[in-house]
């Protein structure tokens, strides 16, 4: 199932992913991925999660483009 | 481990000069096209945003900041995220509009050579620590494998080796706008050659130091305080200050802005870069965590900052160091390449051809020579200022600190971009106003700090308590001062019609709609408009050229219905059959036919 309709104009689309990134990176949903007691890889987990999130972004943008 | 630095010397200039090789190829087409303009060859070449504040002192500025470390990065990956309404609109406009740096990008929205003039001296000023950054880490890189104790003497010597490779890279075409394809390739090599080293020290902390990653964790697990410390910063810490400062820089840095725009061979390539380059930068930055635990581990005396090479050293063989200096290298002298070059275009273009243009020439002299002169003077005269600058950096606060006062004078343009994308009514009186208000904050709180520190100026006018604050703080409020004098000076103030027509032409690569209001709303009363300007027969024919070309058969499209409602077919059924689309979003759309 896709995450994101390809109803949405693209701009919607990466402006909707954008926030989805912010909200994950920004407090405060901060003190969930940076608890003291968190695996040290956790951070690079999350980052990864985001990039993912991009390269799904441009797959979606590339075949509203075609 | 010790090295000799001649050694040392020599290894630097074979690298620089294999770089060398590697664009000369490229220019001749020894390296083919397709490799050239690759998109993962353009990610690679953004990475020259990874300087030795990365590749050495994101290891200091973990162990003072823990996590914080990471948003110099994170911030730049949403940048990239956001590539389709920021990045893209941005290439679109430089690549039309053939602009060469960010000071011409500002001079034409805002329709000001002044805004053009006051970018590149903030910018230029502001890259000064950052150049004197690159200088201090490679001289104490030096250092560290040499005991060599003429500091400066080092230093010059690698001003002087990196100036001259600036000018062979940079001076070999006439055009600032012309692509070098052969420095995008150099770069991506030299991204690649940092990311493999850096990753090897990491393998090598994890499994030479450690012994593997059990080992690892239960270092960990007897050392709790060595994870806690990096995760209790952050809570506390000024992370989303940090973030915004990255988000900025990921574009608006010199360096950055000519690789992205600049230098873009294919306009999509920034598509895949929007994923990959972040993807890189955590490549990059993976290995930090066991580098700084290897080096607490080993209870380093030299400042944390050079752990990475500090490990090498201890590892017995010659070849990680040596990688490892020759990673630091290539992160340092990639920086001031592309910077000087950089800024150097924006020099030309704003202080040197308007105070002399046209130039005296003697008969016979070509003015083609003339300007290459011209930038090959600029390019050693930036590298002599950043070496004069590192000279006077005595007391400096740290690889880190330097970057992020740099950080803060290029986020002074956002509210311009910020403008110049989406907000049409933005003018050049706010962009002024708001940059001299910004810079002034940045100048008086964080660079002349620098300089008195260091005990070159004691005059009461620079040493005002009051003024001293963090880097943080300094951003936050040098941006927020600098934003409301933009709004308030622009809704205060009037366009003029020229800037009006570039501030709509700019706002309409971003996702604004176009603001006015509908003159026609069917084919014939557009052609019945058009009709009075050029004639019937020229406007009936361009019509139906035009009708032609989007594949619409003239005389069905007619009279405007509302979409979806009675009397209209679906758009697809209106196409000639080779022209239909087979874009299933686009053939949804409804466009009203006369029935």
């Amino acid at each position: 199932m896709s995450l994101l309709s390809s109803d949405l104009r693209p701009t919607e689309i990466t402006i909707v992913v954008v926030l989805i990134a912010s909200l994950i990176l920004l407090p405060p949903l901060l003190h969930l991925w940076f608890a003291i007691d968190s695996p040290w890889y956790l951070p690079y987990l999350v980052w990864f999660g985001i990039i993912l999130l991009s390269y799904y972004l441009q797959r979606l943008l590339r075949k509203n483009a075609i | 481990m010790q090295f000799e630095l001649w050694q040392l010397f020599v290894v630097g200039v074979m690298y620089l000069g294999l770089l060398f090789i590697i664009a000369t190829a490229t220019d001749r087409g020894w390296i083919p096209e397709s490799l050239a303009s690759h998109p993962l060859v353009y990610t690679l070449s953004l990475g020259v945003y990874a300087t030795s504040w990365s590749f050495y002192g994101s290891v200091g500025f973990a162990q003072k900041e823990g996590y914080n470390f990471l948003t110099i990065y994170l911030g730049t990956t949403l940048a990239f995220v956001a590539s389709p309404i920021l990045l893209r609109p941005i290439l679109k406009i430089t690549e039309t509009y053939r602009l060469a740096s960010l000071a011409d990008l500002f001079a034409f929205r805002y329709h000001s050579q002044l805004a053009g003039v006051l970018v590149t001296l903030l910018v230029l000023t502001g890259t000064l620590p950052y150049m004197s950054l690159q200088i201090e880490a490679v001289t104490h890189t030096l250092q560290i494998m040499t005991n060599e104790t003429e500091q400066h003497l080092i230093a010059l010597m690698f001003c002087i080796t990196v100036g001259l490779f600036s000018i062979l890279f940079g001076t070999r075409h006439i055009s600032l706008r012309e692509k070098h394809r052969g420095l995008v390739v150099a770069i991506a090599f030299e991204s690649l050659v940092k990311l493999i080293t850096l990753l090897l020290v990491g393998l090598f902390a994890v499994f030479g130091i450690f012994g593997g990653f059990g080992e690892l964790n239960r270092y960990l697990q007897q050392h709790p305080e060595a994870n806690a410390a990096l995760f209790a910063p952050v809570t506390e810490g000024p992370w989303a200050t940090l973030m915004l400062l990255s988000f900025a820089a990921a574009f608006l840095l010199p360096r950055q802005f000519h690789m992205i725009f600049v230098e873009s061979i294919k306009p999509k390539n920034i598509e895949t870069a929007s994923w990959a380059f972040p993807l890189f930068l955590l490549l990059l930055n993976l290995s930090i965590p066991p580098i700084l635990w290897a080096g607490q581990s080993m209870q380093l005396t030299i400042p944390a900052d050079f752990f990475v090479l500090g490990i090498t050293l201890d590892s017995g063989s010659s070849v990680l160091p040596i990688l490892t200096f020759m990673g630091g290298l290539s992160a340092a002298s990639a920086m001031i390449i592309v910077s000087t070059l950089a800024l150097a275009s924006m020099c030309m273009n704003n202080f040197v051809l308007p105070a002399s243009f046209p130039p005296k020439l003697s008969r016979g002299a070509s003015m083609y020579e003339w300007l290459l002169w011209g930038r090959r003077f600029v390019i050693m005269s930036i590298v002599g200022i950043g070496y004069l600058f590192y000279l006077v950096q005595d007391q400096n606060p740290g690889l880190a600190g330097l970057g992020l006062i740099s950080f803060v004078a290029v986020a002074q343009c956002l509210p311009g971009v910020v403008g110049l994308l989406y907000w049409p009514r933005a003018n050049k009186k706010g962009f002024i106003a708001g940059l001299v208000v910004g810079a002034t904050i940045w100048g008086f709180t964080l660079f002349v700090p620098l300089f008195e520190r260091a005990g070159i100026i004691e005059t009461p006018y620079f040493t005002i308590p009051e003024l001293a604050m963090s880097t943080t703080d300094a951003a936050l409020w040098s941006l927020v001062l600098n934003s409301l004098t933009f709004v308030i000076v622009s809704l205060l103030s009037r366009q003029s019609l020229d800037e009006r027509e570039v501030a709509e032409a700019c706002s309409r690569e971003s996702f604004l709609i176009p603001r006015g209001e509908v003159k026609a709303i069917s084919i014939a009363e557009f052609e019945q408009q058009l009709s009075s300007i050029v004639g019937n027969d020229i406007a009936h024919n361009e019509v139906d050229r035009a009708m032609a070309d989007l594949g619409l058969v003239p005389g069905e499209v007619a009279q405007p219905v509302r979409p979806g409602g009675a009397g209209t077919v679906p758009h697809d059924r209106q196409r000639a059959p080779a022209n239909r689309s087979r874009n299933p979003v686009r053939a949804r759309r409804y466009y009203p036919v006369r029935r």
